[in-house]
């Protein structure tokens, strides 16, 4: 039961011719500018699925066969990380292409500051990690071509089939030194083999569940070990397995060719997000009913790694078992293709270039054809990549060893995580971080997990990997430190990928880091944010525009590096002559070239054209630290600006306040010279009559002298208000407050105004309630105040039948005592003012007093920690109130009666 | 430099910009909730929940759960993309700013 060969070569070569021929055509498209249809989320979501190979085409049935379930967490890693692609993958996207990144290598190299040696040491991981891959894919093809021809020359099959690859490759991969290393031709052809793969898959899994009869009947009389593959299926191998394909999904080169590289659009991301993974469901819906049918029904001993096509040919469906043949063909060659360009980029831009360059003359470096030698070296490197793995395919004989080499690869880029995930989120992390953490990441990988895989065969003996090295048990590969017992792959993971974390971190934390490696740090890391033009770290030295113009045709084709230096040309302003070469521009012309031979390589060769050198270390660093330092003095002096305003206003208020205050001043002297004018022109003009005019009789000798002394105490009086007000405004007032009964004040300034009243009709009454209230005052002060309150209220009062009355009352911590009057009081006209120095009131019918007593009230009665209010009634008539502090006699006397304020009546 | 990651302030008096910044934000909100919720289905412990001897329609139970869950993700996920790339972005534009 199997195809004939013929039928099997016309088909597998009319499948390759059309693949052939749509690359060409959409490599012609896109050279002319139409690639529309090529930035369709679809086809970038198409292409991502080359992490499909033939590894699920064939061996995800052959893994749901011996260890069931086990085969989803490939998919479901992936799945989780493109559900989260908002947090890493569409930062990578971004990153790579602000740089212009060409490979992980070429990411990771320009992130620690654009390094050589990292670069190397990741391409050689990839490499090493690659070439079984790719062996693995040769082995599937071949077998699935034995069996669906019966045919056995193994080799030869193989031989041919990497030479088709390694054409299509170089054809359609190296057709040009695309600015992005973008490759539309094959981004294309790998998008309709991932349709062709899934539709031949799909087309299996449905053949199958319905020969069988359904769902129910597979799984019937089936043991749900055999589903589960064991008891404990969600275990830290599940959880090691998902971890590893989820970092394989974004370190694998070819996976991070696609993905970041290839990407056109970093919106079509968002589609990817949901699309993936749903072609991965797609994918592995029938994967456990395809093995389980097969376990079923195949005779025991048929290989489960090719039930998808054994099972068609079984039931003489030979149109089928050609389907899922060039399903499992598609698989194999979209990824050998993607895998070697992707590789190959980076082994010609990391490894064979600077080797290249440094051994030519720099000269030559200038003038000698550069792009045919990067075109050469490209594909030269896709010739040896794919030798490489049918060297090893060769080598391991066809083993059955190679099976396992899909997750030993994806442990092995895995090692890439620490220094990728750091490098992109934490500012911190160092070069010399990266470069140990991936070193010592690298070694433990292959020492526990890659060399043991080959049983004894490659570099490690097998009585290594059963006893150790020299029969150190300690030292066993796969029980390092007697840490025995775990599952190879979770006791290999957690050996290589925890020390390179550990070692990552502790090395960069006590590193320093370059200023190239801090500059590239932070742009990683704020790529978000970073949008204008980005700072160079080159300077100029004696750069020619004419030899850079040179290298870019090198590089770029003469075409494409005119349309570049026109445009930095006329950015500069200079119309269509050469650009000057500022460092902008030689920053610019490096990120142009980095697209196509990657940013170490570039940096390089521009430093090497302009001659200059990269700048030395103290340089970049100072230049680091002087843009550090011009954000902080910008940033202070938005604050001093700030600080300024604020000072400036208070400034202003502060002005406004001497102005009054001065203005203040000139009225309160004009007023008292004023007050101070009328007493001395009397007693000036007394004292002059009684000195000239003889004929005065004595009676009037005797009045004028009692004139001249009355206002020579009013004088007194008024000045020694004055001092008063001012000592009391100054606060060097000197006042004895002691706990004093009101009453009494209240009693003596009655008594002292007595006489006045009387003269003048006015009634005085008191109010006083509770008779006896302590307040804290000075008693003699407290009597200047009321004295002045009342005096001014008998004197003012114009009613008939003056009366005047005196209300001592109590608050909680406050005594009250107002002065009423029937005179109507102050009116509400000149309320304002009523306090201020030398104001009377309007109806005070002749006006009398300096006009200070007011002021020098109220400010004893705040001396005091009182005051002295004009209140006013519904009325409009208003009275004077003092406030006072009640004593504390008064508080201990209102606690002792349930602080009821008249039950103090009594006593 | 401190502050919130990946966005920059709204300029002030452009309400379509502002909504869409808004909607934005609560698209990367999604995003986050809906990336831990997936990690803790599809991942021990919460994993072996549902990891019994049963069958359901004739098949084991764990299976049905595993692609229930992934389908269920799926078309979460969807919808979050959708809330995250807005239809409309004038070309050059980044919608994520």
């Amino acid at each position: 039961m199997s195809l004939s060969t013929d039928v099997l070569l016309l088909a597998c070569g009319a499948y390759v011719t059309a693949l052939f021929i749509l690359a060409f055509l959409v490599d012609r498209a896109a050279s002319r500018g139409r690639t529309a249809w090529m930035r369709s989320p679809v086809v970038y979501t198409l292409s991502i699925s080359v992490y499909c190979t033939s590894w699920t085409f064939y061996g995800a049935v052959g893994s749901a066969a011996r260890n069931g379930l086990e085969f989803i967490t490939i998919y479901l890693g992936p799945t989780l990380v493109f559900i989260g692609w908002w947090w890493i993958l569409r930062k990578l996207v971004r990153i790579g292409r602000e740089h212009r990144v060409t490979s992980i290598a070429d990411l990771l190299s320009a992130r620690y500051g654009k390094s050589p040696s990292l670069a190397v040491l990741v391409t050689l991981i990839a490499l090493v990690a690659t070439t079984p891959y790719i062996a693995l894919q040769l082995q599937s093809v071949t077998r699935s071509y034995q069996v669906v021809s019966g045919s056995s020359d193994s080799f030869i099959t193989a031989f041919w089939i990497a030479l088709g690859m390694a054409v299509f490759a170089v054809l359609f991969g190296t057709r040009n030194l695309d600015a992005n290393e973008r490759h539309h031709g094959v981004v294309a052809a790998v998008a309709v083999e991932a349709v062709v793969k899934l539709v031949a898959l799909i087309a299996v899994g449905v053949f199958v569940v319905a020969s069988a009869g359904g769902l129910e009947a597979i799984f019937a009389d089936v043991p749900t070990e055999v589903v589960y593959g064991g008891k404990e299926i969600f275990g830290p191998r599940w959880a090691a397995l998902t971890f590893l394909a989820g970092a394989a999904i974004i370190c694998l080169p070819r996976q991070f060719q696609v993905t970041v590289v290839e990407n056109v659009d970093e919106r079509h991301l968002a589609t990817a997000s949901w699309l993936f993974p749903a072609y991965l469901f797609g994918m592995c819906l029938f994967i456990m009913p395809i093995a389980i049918f097969g376990l079923k029904t195949l005779p025991e001993g048929s290989n489960p790694d090719l039930y998808v096509l054994t099972l068609p040919l079984a039931e003489g469906r030979n149109d089928l078992a050609l389907l899922a043949f060039i399903g499992g063909f598609s698989s194999a060659t979209s990824m050998v293709i993607v895998a070697a360009i992707a590789v190959s980029t980076m082994v010609s831009n990391h490894i064979v270039m600077p080797i290249a360059l440094r051994l030519m003359p720099a000269s030559e470096a200038v003038s000698g054809d550069l792009r045919n030698l990067l075109l050469t070296t490209r594909r030269l490197s896709i010739a040896g990549v794919l030798a490489l793995g049918f060297i090893y395919f060769v080598l391991s004989g066809g083993s059955d060893a190679l099976a396992a080499i899909g997750l030993i690869a994806f442990a092995g880029v895995a090692q890439f995580i620490p220094c990728l995930i750091g490098g992109i989120f934490w500012r911190g992390a160092t070069r010399p971080g990266a470069l140990a953490g991936l070193s010592i990441g690298a070694a433990l990988w292959a020492y526990t997990l890659l060399l043991p895989s080959f049983d004894g065969t490659i570099l490690m003996p097998a009585d290594m990997i059963a006893n150790g090295p020299f029969g150190i048990a300690l030292l066993k590969p796969e029980g390092l430190l007697g840490l025995a017992g775990a599952d190879p792959l979770v006791h290999a993971l957690v050996w290589s990928l925890g020390t390179n974390v550990v070692v990552f971190l502790s090395v960069s934390a006590l590193t320093q880091q370059s200023a190239l490696d801090r500059l590239q740090g932070s742009e990683f890391v704020d790529v978000f944010r970073t949008t204008g033009p980005r700072g160079s770290i080159m300077s100029t030295g004696e750069a020619r525009a004419e030899d850079l113009f040179i290298l870019a045709q090198r590089i770029l084709g003469t075409g494409r590096a005119q349309v570049l230096f026109d445009e930095m040309a006329a950015e500069q302003g200079r119309g269509t002559t050469m650009p000057q070469p500022t460092v902008q521009m030689i920053a610019r012309l490096e990120r142009e070239l980095s697209g196509s031979i990657g940013a170490a390589s570039a940096h390089a060769m521009v430093t090497r054209i302009s001659g200059a050198a990269p700048l030395s270390v103290t340089q970049l660093i100072d230049i680091a630290d002087e843009t550090q330092r011009l954000i902080e003095t910008s940033r202070a002096l938005t604050q001093k600006s700030g600080e300024l305003e604020q000072a400036a206003n208070q400034l202003r208020v502060a002005n406004e306040r001497l102005r009054t205050l001065d203005a203040q001043r000139n009225d309160f002297l004009s007023q008292v010279s004023h007050e101070l004018r009328t007493p001395m022109t009397s007693i000036r003009s007394f004292s002059e009559i009684l000195l000239e005019e003889r004929s005065v009789d004595d009676l009037d000798r005797r009045r004028f002298a009692r004139i001249i002394h009355d206002e020579s105490i009013r004088l007194t009086g008024l000045l020694d208000e004055i001092l008063d007000l001012g000592q009391l405004e100054a606060g060097r007032a000197d006042m004895r407050v002691k706990d004093i009964d009101a009453g009494r004040v209240i009693a003596s300034a009655i008594a002292t105004l007595t006489p006045i009243a009387e003269s003048r009709g006015v009634r005085i009454m008191t109010e006083i309630d509770p008779e006896r209230l302590i307040v804290r005052a000075d008693p003699d002060r407290l009597l200047q105040v009321l004295i002045n309150l009342l005096s001014n209220a008998i004197k003012y009062n114009v009613a008939e039948g003056p009366e005047v009355l005196i209300r001592l009352g109590g608050h909680p911590g406050n005594a009250v005592i107002d002065i009423l009057d029937n005179g109507g009081g102050v009116l509400r006209a000149d309320a304002v003012g009523i306090f201020d120095k030398f104001t009377r009131g309007s109806n005070t019918g002749g006006a009398q007093g300096a006009g200070l007593g007011l002021p020098i009230s109220r400010a004893i009665m705040r001396a005091m920690d009182g005051d002295l209010r004009l209140e006013f009634r519904r009325d409009d008539t208003s009275f004077f109130r003092v406030v006072m502090p009640t004593g504390r006699g008064d508080t201990e006397r209102r606690a002792q009666t349930g602080a009821l304020p008249h039950s103090a009546e009594g006593l | 430099m401190a502050g919130r990651p990946d966005t920059e302030a709204i300029p002030a008096g452009d309400a379509e910009r502002q909504s869409r910044d808004l909607q934005l934000r609560r698209g990367r909100d999604r995003s986050l909730v809906l990336t831990v919720v997936a990690i803790l289905l599809l991942l021990p412990p919460f994993a072996n929940v549902l990891h019994v001897d049963v069958k359901i329609g004739g098949v084991p139970v764990t299976l049905v759960y595993l692609f229930v869950v992934w389908a269920g993700l799926i078309v979460l996920a969807r919808g979050v993309a959708r809330s995250l790339s807005p239809p409309r972005v004038e070309e050059g534009e980044d919608p994520a700013r």
